[in-house]
């Protein structure tokens, strides 16, 4: 609720004044698009069923494969090992992402991809010369960029350098939106957003306030609860920003914010029941899956196609709370009936269920950590290289490096799959410098086309082994 | 003429059963219902089935697979339907009709519109026609502050969701690009 009051109140400076494109919304926009006939304008073009062919191919292939271990699989990954073996050089081809990264803009994608070969010498430096470890959970988690602290919490620094930035950029905004909370004289005017402002204002406020106290039940010191609303804040707010502006799909924070937390006031601030409580609230800041504003924001784009959308927001409540509360009893069934330790390697081990309590909390609690003073050095570090790169982007027009890209060039998405963005930078640059605008709209559906080819593949291949008992099916992996 | 095409705006958006702000009650609840097939699709897929791979991080492919199947199931059996009236010069966008009569009044049938295409057939109770036969077009002139040669006219919609398999019955009744309104369900994605 909260955040999607944020992304309310931010609407109007995203869309109107700072005029994000918002080019995640590109493939249901095209998808919903209607023309003459009654098949829509994208589903006709021979361009889409190109691309779609594309992933779906190669997609039902390797779920065939699954079935009959005849058939070859076609792999779509490859790693080397670079700087002595200590790091890895993957090159892995992700179909949606190459789609996605289409739609970025040349400079931003160019940043993804370059700074993360940047960010991998840095990397491969440090872990050769002994300095760090790769993939290792040591003062960060290894979900946080691969556990390299140098980079994790140069990570918050882009962050909170960006989050500045967008604050100050929208500080006029902001000022008329609080005047209107107030019932002060405003010329805003919020007749068009989802929430009225003051009804936005008063449940960020509410609903902070509400978690604040919630969280203070549970274990965590006042002083504790407030730094890890505000590295909330930031990381949510920028990610929004990346999403929003640049459409760059595959995005998370470089560092769990509860982990800077403990990081800036040490593991003994907290108590053996706050580590316990900061651990669980691991579903909420790690923002792998689930951060809420990105979605809200595009979800607000979406309504503006709508027209009047007074009151769409209760809808979007109603939604939220439907899924949440199936997804929770599915969940909590699924664990019970069938054994938490049996279900699937992924949501056992690696991402979800074991995650919390083996990154956050028992190794803080079997090893307690002291202030992490070495983090505030890297995080202004990475915040001064943030307002660097933001200086000159602004200074020099030639300048293509763009600052949006700092966060995500560290994390693990992009240290994996950067060259599905790469290639896409690829052909992209060579459409518009051969065919100009014209050809890159010709090849639009192509790219939205490989998108959906993979979604539906893997849906499709989810509902077949649905019926034929078939497990672990990563067809497109 | 604003005022009249917002009272019959508002009038069409009342019968059609819409709320103020255009999402019909039907729409709602078959969107709710949608939240709830996701909760558990992608519950179940992600902790028996196929793992984490149909929501990845940002890549909603459960959502889009879901929306591709809503996409394609509607297309091929696109009825037209009721949209809200839009206020338009006496001849509409992609429609023959006679533009209103300076005397006519509010709820008047101004008009005969040749239906070429099913799709655009004007459909209101009680005077739509079957396809590809003329259809009485109801257009509205004049009426309070409206001037001659100005018509409201209730616009046929492009296309619109149609039985949905397995829900039953239509599944959306929104027309043209505003059916992308459903993606708000996109929202709930975070849950599951």
């Amino acid at each position: 609720m909260v955040l999607g009051c944020v992304a309310v109140i931010l609407r109007k400076q995203w869309e109107e004044h700072e005029r994000f494109a918002f080019p995640i919304m590109q493939v249901p926009l095209a998808m919903g698009e209607r023309g003459e006939g009654r098949i829509g304008p994208l589903f006709r073009g021979r361009m889409m069923w190109s691309g779609f062919a594309v992933p779906f191919g190669i997609g039902s292939i390797n779920a065939l494969h699954s079935y009959f271990h005849t058939l070859p699989r076609m792999s779509l990954r490859a790693v080397i090992w670079i700087f002595r073996r200590a790091i890895p050089l993957s090159i892995r081809l992700n179909f949606a992402l190459l789609g996605y990264a289409y739609f970025v803009n040349l400079d931003v994608s160019l940043s993804i991809w370059l700074l993360n070969v940047i960010a991998k010498c840095i990397n491969g430096a440090f872990v050769m010369l002994g300095a760090e470890r790769y993939g290792v959970s040591g003062m960060v988690g290894r979900h946080s960029s691969q556990g390299s602290e140098l980079l994790a919490f140069m990570g918050m620094g882009y962050m909170l350098a960006l989050a500045g930035y967008s604050l100050w950029i929208a500080r006029g905004h902001l000022k008329a939106v609080w005047a209107k909370a107030l019932r002060r004289e405003s010329s805003l005017d919020d007749s068009e957003e989802v929430l009225p402002y003051r009804t936005a204002v008063a449940c960020v406020f509410v609903g902070t306030l509400y978690l604040g106290c919630w969280l203070y039940q549970a274990g965590l010191p006042p002083h504790v609860i407030a730094l890890l609303f505000a590295a909330c804040f930031v990381v949510f707010l920028v990610l929004a920003r990346i999403v929003s502006e640049t459409g760059y799909a595959a995005t998370y924070s470089p560092l769990n914010p509860s982990e800077f937390v403990v990081c800036a006031v040490g593991s003994s601030a907290f108590g053996p029941t706050g580590l316990v409580t900061n651990g669980l609230n691991y579903v909420w800041t790690m923002t792998r899956l689930n951060t809420m504003m990105p979605r809200a924001s595009a979800a607000l784009r979406l309504a503006r196609e709508m027209g009047k959308t007074r009151g769409l927001i209760w809808a979007m409540g109603a939604a939220l709370a439907v899924g949440l509360v199936v997804a929770s009893h599915t969940t909590l069934d699924l664990g019970y009936a069938h054994g938490g330790r049996n279900l699937d390697y992924w949501f056992r081990d690696v991402n979800d269920a074991a995650l919390p309590f083996d990154e956050y909390v028992g190794r803080r609690l079997l090893d307690p950590s002291p202030v992490f003073h070495r983090g505030f050095v890297y995080t202004g570090l990475g915040l001064g290289i943030a307002v660097l790169l933001m200086v000159l982007r602004m200074r020099l027009p030639w300048w293509p490096l763009h600052p949006v890209a700092l966060p995500v060039s560290t994390i693990w998405i992009t240290e994996h799959y950067y060259f599905s963005v790469f290639l896409a930078w690829g052909i992209k640059a060579l459409v518009m410098k051969f065919g100009g605008a014209s050809l890159y709209r010709k090849t639009r559906p192509f790219f939205i086309g490989m998108i959906v080819g993979e979604a539906v593949c893997l849906g499709m291949w989810s509902v077949i082994d649905y019926f034929t008992g078939k497990v672990g099916n990563m067809s497109l992996l | 003429m604003a005022q009249a095409a917002r009272m019959v705006t508002s009038d069409v958006r009342k019968t059609a059963g819409s709320t103020e702000d255009g999402l019909s009650c039907r729409a709602f609840l078959i969107g709710l219902g949608l939240c709830a097939l996701l909760g558990v699709w992608l519950t179940y897929n992600r902790m028996v089935v196929q793992g984490p791979f149909m929501g990845w991080y940002f890549l909603d492919r459960g959502v889009l697979f879901l929306f591709f199947c809503l996409a394609v199931t509607d297309q091929p059996l696109a009825r037209p339907a009721e949209t809200p009236l839009r206020p338009g010069p006496g001849r509409a966008a992609g429609h023959l009709c006679h533009a209103a009569a300076p005397d006519a009044r509010m709820g008047d049938v101004q008009g005969i519109a040749r239906v070429h295409d099913r799709r655009h057939l004007l459909r209101l109770p009680g005077d739509a026609a079957p396809g590809g036969r003329p259809a009485l077009f109801p257009a509205v002139a004049g009426g309070p502050g409206g001037r001659a040669g100005q018509v409201a006219v209730r616009r046929p919609a492009e296309g619109r969701f149609r039985p949905l398999v397995g829900l039953g019955g239509p599944a959306m009744e929104l027309g043209g690009r505003s059916w992308s309104r459903c993606l708000w369900y996109w929202a709930v994605w975070p849950s599951s």
